[in-house]
């Protein structure tokens, strides 16, 4: 280095290391070497130094206060990330259930209908079908179940009968007025004695399109127990039922009170818990 | 009771132990945050910003030199400090020569000066600190911790979590910088700082 401002940045580190004696060894003997043909240099470590005593020379000043914590200070805030972790859940939770009903509504119950239309009499085609099954059909398409009973009543209903029935569920999406129309004219003519399977079918599902298979269940019902051998005639009840299967597909994308009410209570959870938050971040600061 | 115990005390929550260390180490790090800040309100409220967060994340302590964990808070509460203030720039420059007049300046805590000597000192404090505000805020945490409160470069390292070959390069840069801006403060430097006509050994 020759001249004073031009000393580059590698030579105003080493000087500054050197100044702490946190050179290496070789590196400080080299440097003390130029140091003694470089005045230049010398002046450098000399400002540099001059600058350091000055540094340290600034005075402590006593704190203005005590930093002691008061319990109050630390405990007003511990609630703060809890709620801050409460409501992401209940957020998270809240986009995820309204997420899967929005989307299971929209297609993925119709193909499920179809699966398990599929799958229940297939298994057991002349018996009555397996109650698991059953099960998984009232909960899903109770519409369902009361006509897989029908064909297992009817002992050996073809199977194409049900994958008609299953068939003409899929495509349907909107409500129609006539199943409703329907569901009134048979519900008057429905059997309070026939109607304990479908009693609890209807408050599963919760919903008018229900009905007709309902009522489709009730004739099912008093088929098997009188145990009338059913032929042509079960045949035809069975298409009779394909047309009323409209409705079935129209149920699925019903929303269950239990979902709903998740629904609700979610998203009432996740605003209070999002108001708690912000007046506990407002009270930190 | 010493430190190690109260650490381990205060880790299990217990306040008081941890009000005990904040005792013994709100001097230094209100005084680095002081120095830092340039405004003694504002040092202040990053010293207890800084000791509620030691508090609160005393946990993840996992040994060490518990002065350098302190003061990377300390030093992170003054980056917080400083960005609030920029973003609501209220700085009172006089607040500290007010307040270092009274607590006790260099000027003042030598009853032996006489006024003149003592306002010289002042003007030499403020003068230093005013080139300390000059600095990049990561350049003038770096030249505080060393050259103020007499940190090795490993401590310092630690205070800022960078590695110690930065913490040299920046700290080279500061004296540079600090230097140049002393400069211009010639006539306010004592005999035995100044560096203009300083005689080459």
């Amino acid at each position: 280095m020759s001249q004073q401002g031009q000393m580059s940045a590698r030579e105003a580190e080493q000087l500054s290391a050197y100044l702490d004696g946190r050179l290496e060894r070789s590196e400080a003997a080299r440097l003390e070497a130029r140091l003694k043909q470089d005045p230049q240099l010398r002046l450098e470590l000399q400002e540099l130094r001059a600058t350091v005593r000055l540094l340290s020379s600034l005075p402590q000043i006593r704190a203005p206060r005590s930093f002691t914590i008061q319990p109050r200070t630390v405990g007003r805030r511990t609630g703060y990330p809890l709620l801050q972790l409460g409501t992401a859940l209940a957020t998270l939770s809240f986009v995820v259930v309204v997420g899967a009903d929005l989307l299971g509504g929209q297609g993925a119950q119709p193909a499920q209908l179809a699966d398990q239309l599929l799958a229940a009499p297939a298994a057991q085609p002349g018996a009555a079908a397996e109650a698991p099954a059953l099960d998984q059909s009232l909960e899903l398409v109770p519409e369902a179940t009361p006509a897989a009973e029908a064909a297992a009543g009817a002992e050996g209903a073809p199977e194409d009968n049900l994958l008609a029935q299953a068939e003409s569920a899929v495509p349907t999406g909107t409500p129609q007025p006539e199943a409703l129309k329907y569901r009134a004219g048979e519900d008057e003519t429905a059997e309070p004695g026939t109607t304990e399977s479908a009693a609890g079918v209807t408050a599963a599902a919760g919903d008018a399109a229900d009905a007709p298979s309902v009522t489709e269940a009730d004739r099912a019902a008093q088929l098997q127990a009188s145990g009338e051998q059913v032929g042509e005639e079960g045949l035809e009840e069975m298409n009779l039922a394909a047309p009323e299967g409209e409705p079935i597909g129209e149920a699925a994308p019903r929303v269950s009170p239990l979902l709903r009410g998740a629904e609700i209570g979610l998203g009432a959870t996740a605003i209070v818990l999002g108001v708690l938050t912000v007046r506990a971040r407002r009270r930190q600061s | 009771m010493d430190e190690p115990a109260l650490i381990d005390a205060a880790q299990r929550g217990e306040l008081d132990a941890f009000n005990r260390l904040v005792l013994q180490y709100q001097e230094l790090a209100f005084n680095v945050a002081l120095r830092v800040m340039g405004e003694e309100a504002a040092a202040a409220d990053a010293t207890q910003e800084a000791f509620i967060s030691a508090y609160r994340s005393l946990r993840g302590y996992r040994g060490g030199s518990f002065r350098s964990w302190l003061l990377r808070i300390v030093t992170n509460a003054c980056y917080d400090e400083l960005r609030r203030r920029k973003r609501r720039p209220a700085v009172s420059l006089e607040a500290l020569i007010e307040d270092s007049e009274v607590e006790g300046s260099i000027g003042s805590t030598n009853p032996a000066d006489n006024p003149e000597t003592a306002a010289q000192r002042h003007e030499l404090i403020d003068a230093i600190q005013d080139c300390l505000k000059g600095l990049a805020p990561e350049f003038r945490i770096v030249a505080v911790l060393v050259d103020v409160q007499g940190l090795d470069y490993d401590e310092a390292a630690q205070s800022i979590g960078k590695p110690l070959g930065t913490v040299k390069s920046r700290l080279a840069r500061a004296r540079a910088k600090l230097r140049d801006c002393l400069k211009a403060y010639g006539e306010l430097l004592p005999a035995e700082f100044r560096l203009q006509n300083e005689a080459v050994p």
